[in-house]
């Protein structure tokens, strides 16, 4: 994980999607974002929910403000927001997509050149440098172990 | 816990402010987030997620000074220091 910047605890003991939405939300003009998931199936759909609930609360935001420029950004965001495509195919050469969500055995066949990466569930150091291996200096590693209660 | 590992190569301030409140951090209380107008990681506070709004409307500010920033330098050629003044 050399010239990686990595992010852990964020976002408190018990870890949900809809923390992992936010965060998301931070990071998700730059390029593919690739989660590590055991059961990406069972993470993909509370996910999307949250983040279709993120993407209302901006558009609530909007909606309550008054400065021009603001309401700009934000229809700006909100378009971008509902235009991600989010994936459990993979690898990315072969599907399209913005945000990935496979297990640690499918990255490692096919580690990502993305500049975020989210590990929701337990990979051995090993694994962890390899499945980061590709990914370009100053790229972001957040370690979230999500708890049983996904939403 | 929040930032446990920065490249030894990045150049982090030494005063590392939150890009949403400006208040000073430390990494160990910042969670990553844009890029500014400079190509330089921003970073901000980790206790607005638990405060949406203020990440929403935040980094949606922060977006808009960055770009203003980085047009006046290229378009006009106005340097940042003058535009942090």
């Amino acid at each position: 994980m050399h010239g990686l910047i990595r992010e852990e605890g964020s976002f408190g003991a018990n870890p949900s999607t809809k923390d992992l939405a936010k965060h998301l939300y931070t990071r998700m003009y730059y390029g593919k974002v690739v989660i590590v998931a055991d059961k990406p199936l069972s993470v993909i759909s509370p996910l999307r929910k949250q983040w279709l609930k993120l993407a209302r609360k901006v558009q609530k935001e909007r909606a309550s403000t008054l400065n021009a420029v603001r309401i700009k950004e934000l229809s700006g965001i909100v378009g971008y927001m509902h235009s991600l495509d989010f994936t459990v195919h993979y690898p990315p050469d072969d599907y399209p997509g913005d945000v990935y969500i496979a297990t640690v055995d499918q990255i490692l066949q096919w580690p990502p050149q993305c500049r975020t990466m989210y590990v929701t569930c337990n990979v051995e150091l090993e694994k962890l440098h390899m499945i980061t291996a590709w990914m370009p200096k100053s790229s972001l590693v957040v370690i979230c172990r999500l708890g049983l209660t996904l939403n | 816990m929040a930032i446990t590992q920065i490249p030894r190569e990045m150049s982090v301030k030494d005063q590392l402010a939150c890009s949403i409140c400006r208040v000073s951090l430390l990494l160990s209380k910042a969670t990553a987030g844009l890029f500014d107008a400079n190509n330089h990681q921003a970073f901000a506070c980790v206790s607005h997620f638990s405060e949406v709004e203020l990440l929403i409307v935040g980094w949606a500010d922060f977006i808009v000074d960055e770009r203003r920033k980085y047009q006046r330098r290229k378009v006009l050629g106005v340097s940042n220091a003058w535009l942090d003044t």
